[in-house]
Order: C-alpha cells, then sequence, then structure tokens
C-alpha cells in the first residue's frame, strides 16, 4: 500500500489553488487582527467545471465558513523610554574609558624610564605644551591654516572631479579619450611631487591646495562616475516619458540618486584633504600643523610633535563627523522600510 | 474599427526593427495600426515578447519607431508629452521621495504652483486609497500600495491617454483582482483614454471596451474583440457566461 502524502502548496492564485487541490487553507490580513486562518474543503466540483466559476463557488464558501483559528494580536510597539534607550550612542560610554586607559598606559611606559623622553615624552608635557600653543593663539592659527588649505583644496577637487566624472559617466567618447590620462594623472605619487608644486605655486596657500586638491579629486570622480551610471534606466525612462528636461533630470534624478555614492566619495576625500595640507606643509612652509610637526621635529622638541599629530587627526576626525551628519540628514531616506 | 478621424491617439502602420548585440536586425513590431477613441478603454493582449512593451514606449514618444507614424490629437508625436502619460510594470517610484513627493512629481516637472499641486496631490490620494500615507516612503509600502502611488503619479498630470504596461504584473492574483476593480473605479473619474497591456485574459475582459490580440514576435494585431458589459462591472461579472466565451475566444485567438 502506497503511503499517503500530504501535500502543501503555498498559492497566491484563487483558481489554480483550488484546481489541484482537496482543501484550502486560507490566510488573510485584516486591519486589526493579524491574521485570520480558516480551512475550507472543496465543494464537490465536476472537474470539467471551468476553474472560473469553480473560484467564484470557493469564495461564497470561504464567507460562509468559520474561523478556525485566529492568531495573536500584532506585537505591541515599544514604550516610549524603550525606544529613547535604542538611540543613545552606547558606544560613547565607553569613550573616556578608553581614553583614560591609552592616557594611563602612554604615562606609565613613559615613566619607567626605558625610552629617552625625546622618543616617549609624557603626556602631561604634551598637555603642557597643548596650554602653551592655546595661550598665545598660535595652535588656533596653525589649525585654521590647515583647514583652509584643506578645504579649499577639497572644494576646487570636488568641482573639478563631479564635472569631469559627470561627462565621464555620460558621454561614451570621453571616458574612452580622457580616462588614460586621469588615470595617468591619479598615478603620480602626490607626496613624490609635492617639492615640484611647491617650486611652482610657492609656499604658501596656493601649493599647499593644490596638493590637497590633486590627492582628493580621483575619490570624488570615482564615486561621481559609479554614481551616475547607477541610477536607475527605469527611473530614466519614466522622468523622459514625464517630458523632463536635462536640467530636471539631472536636479530631480541623477543628482539625489547618486548621493549615496558622492557621500562616499566626500568621506574618503575629506580624511584625504588633510592628508594634502600636510605633506604640503611638510615640504615647506611657515604655518599649519603639518609646519609644527616639522618645526617640533627640528629643534628636537618631540611633545610638540605629538601635539601636532594628534591636532591633524583632530581635524581629520571632525571633518569626517561632519560630513557623516550630512550623510545621516540627506539619505535619512535608506533607514525607511528597514526594522 | 474606430475612425481614425475622432481617435485621440493614432498609430498609422508601425514596422520597428530592432539591432541585437550581435549587429543581428530583429523585427519586433510589422505593421501595427491602432487607434484609441477618446475615454475608451482598450486592452492589449499577446504572448511574452511580442512587442507589446515596444508598442506602448512607441505610442509614448519614448522611441521613435522604423516607420509609420503615431499622431496625437492629430499632430505628428515625436517626443513625450505631459499630455500622454505611462505606468509601468515596475512602480518606478525614487526611494529618497515620500509618497506625496513622488505623486507630485509630473506637477513639479511641468511648473505647477504651489497650492494647486497640493489640492490635486491631496485629491489623488483620496481616490487612491492612500490618505494617512503620504509622509512614508516607498520602501515601507507594499507591492500594492507601491503601484497605487504609480497609478496616481500617472494621472496627477490630468492626462488625456493613459497608457499602461502590466501595471499589475508585478502583484499577487488577489491584490491584482482587487486593483483591478479600483483602477476602474479611478478610471471612472477622469475622462482618459487608456491603453493597457497585460497578460491576463480575465483582466483584459473584465476592463476593457475592448480587446486587441498580438501575435507572437513580429508583433501585430492579428484580432479585435469587442466586450460588450456595461459599466460600472462589478466582481460577479467573472463567473458570467458571456465572460467566459469571450475569454476562451480570446484565449484561442493567443494560441
Amino acid at each position: 500500500m502506497p503511503k499517503p502524502t500530504v501535500t502543501v502548496w503555498m498559492e497566491e492564485g484563487v483558481h489554480s489553488a483550488i484546481f489541484a487541490q482537496q482543501a484550502v487553507v486560507g490566510v488573510f490580513k485584516l486591519p486589526l487582527i493579524t491574521y485570520l486562518c480558516c480551512v475550507i474543503g472543496l465543494p464537490p466540483v465536476h472537474p470539467n467545471v471551468h476553474s472560473t466559476q469553480k473560484g467564484r463557488l470557493l469564495m461564497s464558501s470561504i464567507t460562509s465558513t468559520q474561523v478556525v483559528s485566529l492568531s495573536t494580536q500584532a506585537p505591541r510597539p515599544l514604550p516610549v523610554w524603550r525606544r529613547w534607550l535604542r538611540k543613545i550612542e552606547w558606544r560613547l560610554l565607553l569613550l573616556p574609558l578608553i581614553g583614560l586607559l591609552l592616557w594611563q598606559g602612554w604615562a606609565l611606559l613613559a615613566e619607567s624610564n626605558y625610552y629617552a623622553d625625546f622618543i616617549v615624552p609624557h603626556p602631561d608635557t604634551v598637555w603642557a605644551r597643548l596650554e602653551e600653543r592655546w595661550a598665545d593663539g598660535s595652535l588656533v592659527t596653525h589649525v585654521a591654516v590647515t583647514l583652509r588649505e584643506a578645504l579649499s583644496g577639497l572644494f576646487i577637487a570636488s568641482l573639478i572631479a563631479t564635472a569631469l566624472g559627470y561627462i565621464i559617466a555620460r558621454v561614451k567618447i570621453f571616458d574612452y579619450l580622457l580616462t588614460p590620462y586621469l588615470i595617468f594623472l591619479q598615478a603620480i605619487p602626490v607626496i613624490a611631487i609635492s617639492p615640484l608644486i611647491i617650486i611652482w605655486f610657492g609656499s604658501g596657500l596656493a601649493s599647499k591646495v593644490v596638493i590637497a586638491a590633486m590627492i582628493t579629486w580621483f575619490p570624488m570622480m570615482i564615486a561621481t562616475i559609479v554614481g551616475i551610471r547607477n541610477v536607475s534606466p527605469n527611473l530614466r525612462e519614466m522622468m523622459r516619458a514625464n517630458a523632463a528636461s536635462r536640467w530636471q533630470i539631472f536636479r530631480h534624478l541623477e543628482v539625489p540618486s547618486a548621493m549615496p555614492e558622492l557621500l562616499g566619495g566626500l568621506k574618503i576625500a575629506v580624511t584625504l584633504s588633510v592628508v594634502g595640507a600636510a605633506v604640503g606643509e611638510f615640504v615647506s612652509a611657515r604655518e599649519g600643523l603639518g609646519y609644527l610637526v616639522m618645526y617640533g621635529r627640528g629643534i628636537s622638541d618631540t611633545p610638540t610633535v605629538v601635539l601636532a599629530v594628534l591636532m591633524l587627526t583632530v581635524v581629520s576626525l571632525v571633518l569626517y563627523s561632519l560630513v557623516a551628519m550630512l550623510e545621516t540628514s540627506l539619505l535619512s531616506w535608506r533607514k525607511a522600510g528597514k526594522p | 474599427m474606430i475612425q481614425t478621424q475622432t481617435a485621440i491617439l493614432h498609430a498609422d502602420h508601425i514596422h520597428h526593427t530592432f539591432t541585437a548585440a550581435n549587429g543581428q536586425p530583429i523585427p519586433a513590431l510589422e505593421d501595427v495600426s491602432l487607434a484609441l477613441a477618446p475615454g475608451t478603454f482598450t486592452a492589449l493582449i499577446g504572448p511574452s515578447g511580442c512587442g507589446k512593451s515596444t508598442l506602448l514606449r512607441i505610442l509614448a514618444g519614448l522611441v521613435k519607431p522604423t516607420s509609420g507614424q503615431v499622431q496625437f490629437g492629430g499632430l505628428a508625436l515625436d517626443r513625450p508629452q505631459r499630455r500622454i502619460s505611462l505606468i509601468f510594470q515596475k512602480d518606478n517610484l525614487m526611494p529618497w521621495r515620500t509618497v506625496y513627493e513622488n505623486i507630485e512629481l509630473p506637477l513639479q516637472l511641468a511648473g505647477v504652483a504651489k497650492t494647486e499641486k497640493e489640492q490635486r496631490v491631496a485629491h489623488l490620494l483620496s481616490i487612491t486609497d492612500l490618505l494617512g500615507f503620504e509622509n512614508h516612503y516607498p520602501a515601507e509600502l507594499s507591492g500594492g500600495m507601491a503601484q497605487r502611488v504609480a497609478i496616481a503619479r500617472g494621472l496627477i498630470n490630468e492626462p488625456d491617454v493613459l497608457l499602461m504596461d502590466e501595471p499589475f504584473g508585478a502583484l499577487d492574483a488577489l491584490t491584482r483582482e482587487q486593483m483591478g476593480q479600483e483602477l476602474l473605479r479611478i478610471w471612472a473619474t477622469t475622462q482618459a483614454t487608456v491603453l493597457m497591456v497585460t497578460h491576463s485574459i480575465s483582466e483584459a475582459v473584465f476592463l476593457a471596451d475592448r480587446v486587441l490580440v498580438m501575435s507572437p514576435r513580429p508583433g501585430h494585431i492579428i484580432r479585435e474583440v469587442p466586450i460588450p458589459f456595461t459599466r460600472p462591472r462589478g466582481i460577479e461579472l467573472l463567473t458570467d457566461t458571456t465572460f467566459t466565451q469571450l475569454a476562451a475566444q480570446i484565449r484561442a485567438a493567443i494560441h
């Protein structure tokens, strides 16, 4: 005797569901009760009856069939205090702890006298330098100079790179003609060429801006190309069907659609711009955090070098956080529909 | 056949040929002529890959046919018009725009004033049963709701012609039946001329005033079936004998 088998067939279509089945379990979603479930034994219908008519018969029997089981209610929304708890950045609570550990570890290492003071200076000495340079205002000047160089370079690079990236992504002939030369440009090591840039543009602001721009344009251009190429062709067609102009397609489709990639590129570029400014200042400068590093090294004052490096890190971090915040506010729609 | 003089959209001996990646020409449409009378609902049905979507894109002015001409309101159609609206199989909503902003898009592109935009979006939100969802993003909607948003967007310009490319193709069968009825209800409140491409025979018979049947590629219209049912049409029509006969007639024409 053959083993009896039970076949469960998931089906969305009423017609095909009853075409082959002996019993149908209907699952419905209702506004208040999450799920309503009922089992309907199919009325004996002659197999030759058209499926549509069978479907009507079934539909009428569903309404008269009693509800077999009711599932539980929808999950209750979280209480307010738990939603607030979720919003807190718990990682930040660790920050003072980690900071304290690092500081103490560093202090212990310095106090062990295993390394000379000019190799591992005591954190208190670095703190003293910070206070001195804060008091005479030179710290703010150095930070401001580096920040200005980095941001100017980033700004100019972003303008050129997004324009270039856009035409390369949209016009095949530009991609074909320009791309090899642009890659050649990127292949020049910025650090190696920076002395030349100083010779050409002088040791003031201009040369640092050029170096910062040279180091940031490539990630911005690649981000633009990827972003524009990723614009959905279906949405393009929808815009065209709505008689949108080229400018409208750019403004309302391409820019918002490429925004995630553009902001990703900006995240990379913004920290690189600080690197570019510092590199320029290493070669030749009279102010700026990179200059401060070289100055400290020149007079064998390691605490000043450490201070300058820490300040460069802080500048990078702050700039990165600003872009990350911009991302959170511009791309808030990406959180939609996710638990 | 409808007199071409009274037609709002009229395709005259359309031929269209694609070029495949290997350079081979692929004839997609062969001598297609059709005329849509104002305010009528026409369904276009045919096997997969018979060129239905291409024909719709040609009628929307998105694709230029290899030969033949499309006339809209008596003038040659050479590019997309705001008076012609195209609704796609995929909802094609912008994920970064809310429901409200998505519906508003065609008005924004046409430069309509703010107060009028608000009124019209509010009206469409109510007839497509989307009130309360205007600030939701597409990712938060079900397939049926997203398609209703797409339909609302397609109707917001109060188009003369509504071209629909399997608008319910991505939906499950139950939602599909419901959406068909809703479409009829919404359509009754507009004066739009509708041409709808569909794969579903019963959907075509249920919704349309006439059904055009296309042959496999290269597509041409092989059959025209007028649907005599009066409106409004209810779901009970699906079990009507005439309905079943018409469906069988169309099924036979396709195969």
